[in-house]
């Protein structure tokens, strides 16, 4: 665990599994790139890397550290018109970086919101800020 | 006016302490409560969105063969929670508490279609199967390099025995066991010296030779009696302690031995020094072990030779 969101104080009674990382993480991806071929190699490439790194030991698994890299990463896919995404995935994949990747960890409801602020590089009050404006974004872009 | 946290509340976040104040008094007021639920059925309809986004079991299975495949995983990784681990979709969590032990939200959330789909359901089998433990190649070559070490150590070890033995060896320590039982009455008296026994063996019909190290030693009895139907002389003499000689021809015992080369041959209780000379294989015995042979000959020889 990294950041300042170390310990139970936050959320002592839930508990996420490798696998609820996993497939948050694919979905981060995917949003950002719009494409579910390059978003399974990204998983799969950052998670040999991690796994490796944890001594081979999915437990040991810095996912919260996947997720920061992936935020860092979130400029490295350009935008597809024709992407596979459909609906509001479609739409979140529209929205301009950083509000694209700040919004979809918000919405992926598995990190504490003071450590999407941490990884966002911003205080908790800024964060709501961009949420508010993505949000907003999101449903411009959707009329 | 709503705080400025008001964009992040949701049910699921509003426990955290940063939330705790903003969400109360948003609840609190009726108007920015109607504005809240509508800002969270906005937000559901996305977030069940994103949730049916997820990789399929097949494509799980790969990923777990990746981390299983980069450099030999000892067991395969699981993904994919056990079913006794309840899945609580919107929990909020960190890598540490990946592994903890469940415990339900108390919230009920609906499951997402496909994270359900996605759920495990494993026959016992397919787990056993999978549980099943893979070795690392580092164990593999560790386990292929001990076999390869013992068999060369085998190997090394038939040839130093090869080498440090000869053909017939076995026949003359059975002859040399043979003497075990002696109780001397077999013997003719023949008190000489053993290079004056040719005579006493030509009376018996044998041409046995003897060393010439060993001519000069005294002679107490002599026989020739029948080994596996061969010819054998044997001699008592006495040199600076007891010793039994056995002549015979090498090629009746099967005795492959190269001229002039001593060998040792240990019985249960005597020993024995072998040679063969002009086609008498020739074995000197007595009672110790095979470093005493070595002396006894190595003097011998020595003094034979000066």
């Amino acid at each position: 665990m990294s950041g300042p969101i170390e310990g139970d104080s936050i959320c002592p009674l839930n508990s996420v599994s490798a696998y609820d990382y996993i497939q948050a993480l694919y979905r981060l991806y995917l949003v950002q790139s719009g494409s579910d071929t390059a978003a399974e190699r990204a998983v799969r490439d950052v998670l040999v890397e991690a796994f490796k790194t944890a001594n081979r030991d999915l437990a040991k698994v810095d996912f919260d550290g996947l997720f920061r890299a992936a935020f860092q990463r979130r400029d490295s896919y350009a935008k597809l018109s024709d992407n596979q995404l459909t609906d509001w995935p479609r739409v979140l994949h529209s929205l301009p970086e950083p509000q694209r990747s700040t919004l979809t960890l918000f919405y992926l409801e598995i990190l504490p919101l003071a450590f999407i602020a941490e990884i966002t590089s911003s205080s908790i009050e800024r964060l709501a800020d961009t949420i508010r404006e993505a949000r907003s974004a999101l449903a411009r872009a959707r009329q | 006016m709503p705080s400025r946290l008001f964009p992040l509340i949701r049910p699921v976040y509003e426990n955290e302490p940063e939330l705790e104040l903003a969400s109360t008094e948003v609840r609190n007021n009726a108007e920015l409560n109607v504005v809240l639920e509508r800002q969270i059925a906005f937000d559901n309809e996305i977030v069940d969105q994103l949730r049916l986004l997820a990789l399929s079991d097949a494509q799980i299975e790969k990923l777990e063969d990746s981390l299983a495949e980069d450099y030999g995983q000892p067991a395969h990784p699981h993904i994919i929670p056990a079913p006794a681990t309840a899945y609580v979709p919107g929990a909020i969590g960190s890598a540490t508490a990946a592994q903890t032990v469940s415990q339900p939200d108390p919230e009920p959330v609906d499951h997402p279609p496909d994270a359900e789909k996605n759920a495990p359901e494993k026959k016992p089998e397919e787990e056993e199967e999978e549980e099943q433990p893979r070795a690392r190649p580092l164990t593999i070559f560790f386990a292929i390099g001990v076999g390869l070490i013992a068999t060369i150590c085998l190997i090394g070890y038939i040839v130093w025995d090869q080498m440090n033995s000869f053909q017939g060896a076995d026949r003359i320590t059975e002859l040399l066991n043979s003497a075990n039982g002696l109780t001397g009455d077999e013997f003719e008296a023949v008190q000489t010296t053993t290079d004056s026994l040719k005579d006493w063996f030509l009376l018996k019909n044998e041409h046995f030779t003897v060393p010439k190290e060993f001519g000069f030693t005294r002679t107490i009895a002599c026989r020739v009696f029948q080994f596996h139907n061969a010819d054998v002389g044997q001699v008592m003499a006495k040199d600076d302690r007891e010793l039994l000689y056995f002549l015979f021809d090498p090629a009746d015992l099967g005795v492959q031995l190269k001229g002039g080369k001593w060998e040792i041959v240990e019985g249960e209780r005597l020993v024995g020094g072998v040679t063969v000379v002009e086609g008498t294989c020739f074995v000197v015995a007595f009672r110790g072990k095979h470093d005493e042979m070595q002396t006894y000959l190595a003097k011998k020889v020595t003094s034979g030779n000066q």
